[in-house]
């Protein structure tokens, strides 16, 4: 114990005291709130005392560096419900405070056997170690804290994990969309002897990811959405850890994620799986065919008379534009009942064709995906349609397509797999689903609650006849002070 | 087993409120005493739905007549107006004509005067509609008088159901029987009398309910004009509901009636010019809508006289002196235009006259008032 240059006494470490474990935390929570956790943590150590008496203290000791640190750290600890002591090896003594600008020191070192003795102005207590606290375990076992929702952000960076049997479609979803998102699956070891086999999790890392697909994420069942609060530590989304996890980021290694569900244990990443990118695992078709001979070419003098037509080929190019699909005859009572559960900026965005064959085309400019029934239809030039997953061979830009159908009028041209002719509907034939499938409604008159006719003029009929009609009457008498007493 | 108020109180909301606001058979309970009020004012029902059945009836009706966002019942003074009419119409009872029963009499004359003096005037629109709605329906209220003769006897049951046993076995007691049903103000007019004075009660009854006053204005021969009536005539929405109420009235005598009320308060020089011109206001606007019926009114075969030229005389008054005269749409201005002169030449110039000097009186000095 020596003073320092301002003649406050300190001594190799610096120590808090605090009554229980949630007072520590309250600590390290305000504490992080305006300073750095990892100037702390080169030093920091977090023991639970136990007192002769079996009484369990949490301690938090650190390097004391300096009157200015010790002086920070004494008053967010004060605040928080703690002592605060300075000391060397086990002694520590009362830090500096009002009454004695310059801190404490004792006389005589008391000689008990014990891990660790605390001297103040009016006691001496001794401590044992009971056991070491880790400081990320103890972060990771705090239950994250529901964020206001007008507080919430949408955070350029998110992760994703999803069970295994969404993942799958997670992935095509984010690949058609083209939205930039890396995967890799995760597998944890079973908890619990009687289970099978252990956790498996795709977990996603998506970059910029648009707000309605955040948002569509974070309603799916068996996918949770994290926000990062730190460079390898998310938090659920819609919710933050109750310490600041950006003041210790040497906690959370490059090697590993740590991802914080709402409640529940957190999930550990260790060490950091290899993330792909999601194009790369997309389903892609490959063609069976040889590849065709390489033809030289001669020139002809003949004209070319043969004319080339249009053909659907399959494409593993993203959906865009899927603006329309086309409901066979036979899912006509699906698309009937869907039609009840969709909502209504959907419905009155919907318009719909019914062809001579049975075949229903709806179409919604803003983008077909409240209907998922029947065969998607992507829109290639202006109301010309191929179906979603094909393109058109040759690849003639959209101007040619539409000068080809010259005869399409305000029709809209719906390419099908397998058809030989494109379909065209014309534009006045596709009307608001709101009113086409609706039936009109009669309705009945129902008369206000006034009655109209005045009812019938009422008899009426005298009291029980008596012998004295006044006789046990109460309220006889006119009461005091009212006229006509 | 005696009564207690609350069971007085039970018995007079269910058995005579609700089905006189219902159209059911109104059953009278026993006579309510003025040292009931305290406890009529604040009691409910123990059965809410009879509280809230009054309510709704009560608003109904009143709401026919004027726009009404909120009646004040259950309001004390309109609950002792009720008992009154209650104990009135109790008052007919040929019971109470029997020997111990006769004593009783003035009592519930006194009790229906007590009850009448803490009626003070209405003083919201609630409250006039409230007290005309109750007062309206207890007048149209009729008794079934039942006269059963068999072989022996004659048994008569006047405002009471007949026994069963009275009528057991006709054939055998050759039980024959007549009813009857009379309206409650030809029973009044009937039973009249000094010591049971039902007609000063009912006008008592329709001071404090000024709106049926006026609507039924053939029941009292006193001056219509007076400082409750005219307060509730200031009232507009009041007063369009109240003329429409009297579209069922005899035209010729209601102008003759209003036309020599309205001479009579002129003539008094206590009434300020705001209450004159609120009241030739009213006449003025009854006159327009009569004017505007379907059928109006011609006046031709009616008796001629100085009150009904006057009432008649007002709108050309108001049209040549352009004062008081209501905004009407263009097809109306053109029906009313030629209607006030038709009824201006059916009632003369001193008619006329008198009608002009009565407008000048009211709006000037309203207008001075208004000035100053």
């Amino acid at each position: 114990m020596a003073p320092d240059a301002r003649g406050v006494l300190l001594g190799d470490r610096g120590l808090l005291l605090f009554p229980s474990l949630d007072r520590l935390v309250a600590f390290l929570r305000a504490y992080a709130e305006q300073a750095s956790l990892d100037e702390l943590l080169s030093s920091l150590k977090i023991r639970q005392l136990v007192t002769p008496l079996k009484t369990r203290e949490a301690a938090l000791s650190f390097a004391a560096e300096s009157s200015y640190r010790m002086d920070k750290l004494a008053s967010v600890a004060r605040l928080s419900g703690g002592l605060v002591f300075i000391g060397t090896s086990r002694h520590f003594v009362r830090y500096r405070d009002a009454a004695s600008p310059l801190g404490y020191d004792v006389s005589e070192l008391a000689q008990e056997a014990a891990d660790l003795i605390v001297y103040d102005q009016a006691y001496r207590q001794s401590y044992s170690f009971e056991r070491d606290i880790d400081l990320r375990s103890l972060l990771l076992r705090l239950d994250p804290i529901s964020t206001p929702a007008n507080r919430r952000e949408q955070a350029p960076r998110l992760f994703v994990t999803a069970e295994t049997g969404v993942g799958a479609a997670i992935i095509g979803y984010l690949f058609r969309w083209g939205v930039d998102a890396k995967v890799a699956l995760v597998e944890w070891p079973s908890a619990s002897a009687f289970e099978d086999r252990g956790t498996r999790l795709h977990v996603f890392d998506i970059t910029d990811c648009p707000q309605r697909i955040s948002a569509l994420l974070v309603a799916l069942p068996g996918v949770t959405v994290y926000a990062p609060e730190g460079p390898n530590v998310a938090v659920e989304f819609g919710f933050h850890h109750p310490v600041s996890l950006e003041s210790c980021p040497s906690l959370f290694t490059s090697d590993s994620l740590s991802l914080l569900p709402r409640r529940g244990e957190a999930l550990l990443v260790e060490p950091m799986p290899a993330f792909t990118p999601v194009e790369s695992l997309v389903r892609a078709d490959i063609s069976q065919q040889d590849r065709p001979h390489t033809l030289r070419g001669e020139p002809s003098d003949s004209a070319l008379e043969s004319a080339l037509s249009l053909r659907l080929a399959p494409s593993s190019d993203p959906w865009r534009n899927v603006v329309a699909t086309v409901v066979r005859a036979s899912q006509l009572d699906w698309l009937a009942r869907m039609i009840y559960a969709l909502p209504s900026d959907t419905l009155s965005s919907l318009r719909i064709a019914f062809t001579e064959g049975g075949d229903v085309y709806l179409h919604d400019a803003g983008g077909i995906e409240g209907v998922p029934l029947g065969e998607f239809a992507c829109e290639v030039a202006p109301r010309v349609y191929v179906p979603a997953g094909f393109s058109l061979v040759p690849a003639v830009s959209p101007d040619v397509l539409l000068d080809l159908l010259g005869d399409r009028e305000d029709g809209h041209v719906f390419f099908s797999h397998g058809a030989a002719q494109p379909a065209r509907i014309p534009d006045h034939d596709f009307r608001p689903a709101s009113r086409a499938l609706l039936h009109e409604i009669s309705t009945r008159v129902v008369s206000s609650a006034a009655p109209q006719e005045e009812p019938e003029l009422s008899l009426f009929n005298y009291a029980e006849a008596r012998r004295l009609p006044l006789f046990g009457l109460p309220g006889k008498d006119a009461p005091e002070g009212e006229p006509g007493a | 087993m005696s009564e207690t108020p609350q069971s007085l109180f039970e018995a007079f909301a269910a058995g005579f409120l609700r089905p006189l606001l219902g159209g059911q058979r109104v059953q009278l309970t026993r006579l309510l005493g003025p040292g009931l009020v305290p406890h009529f004012s604040v009691a409910q029902t123990a059965d809410s739905s009879v509280d809230a059945a009054i309510y709704e009836r009560l608003h109904q009706r009143a709401s026919r007549h004027a726009p009404v966002r909120a009646l004040g019942y259950p309001e004390p003074e309109t609950r002792a107006f009720a008992m009154a009419l209650h104990d009135l119409i109790a008052l007919t009872d040929p019971m109470l004509d029997r020997v111990f029963a006769r004593g009783a009499r003035p009592k519930i004359v006194a009790f229906v005067e007590a009850l009448l003096a803490a009626t003070g005037a209405p003083r919201t629109r609630g409250e006039v509609l409230a007290r005309h709605v109750l007062c309206d329906r207890a007048l149209a209220l009729r008794r079934r008088d039942v006269v059963v003769t068999n072989w022996a006897y004659t048994y008569r049951f006047f405002g009471r159901p007949v026994p069963r046993n009275v009528v057991a076995m006709p054939r055998l007691r050759r039980v024959k029987q007549k009813a009857e049903e009379r309206e409650l103000l030809a029973i009044f007019s009937q039973l009249d009398t000094e010591e049971m004075p039902l007609h000063t009660l009912l006008r008592g009854l329709l001071a404090r309910s000024p709106f049926t006053r006026i609507a039924r204005f053939s029941l009292d021969a006193t001056p219509l004009f007076d400082v409750s009536t005219l307060a509730m005539l200031e009232d507009a929405s009041l007063r369009q509901g109240l003329i429409t109420e009297l579209r069922q009235a005899h035209e010729s005598k209601l102008m003759a009636r209003l036309g020599g009320e309205l001479w009579k308060l002129q003539l008094r020089r206590d009434v300020p010019p705001r209450l004159l011109r609120v009241a030739v206001v009213f006449v003025l606007e009854l006159g327009l809508r009569l004017m505007l019926r379907r059928d109006p009114p011609d006046f031709v075969g009616a008796p001629s006289s100085f009150e009904l030229g006057l009432a008649l005389s007002l709108p050309a008054a108001a049209l040549q002196a352009r004062k008081l005269w209501p905004e009407l749409a263009l097809d109306d201005a053109e029906r009313v235009t030629t209607g006030a002169q038709i009824w201006a030449a059916w009632a003369g110039d001193v008619p006329l006259r008198e009608a002009k000097n009565m407008i000048a009186e009211a709006t000037s000095e309203a207008d001075l008032e208004r000035a100053s």
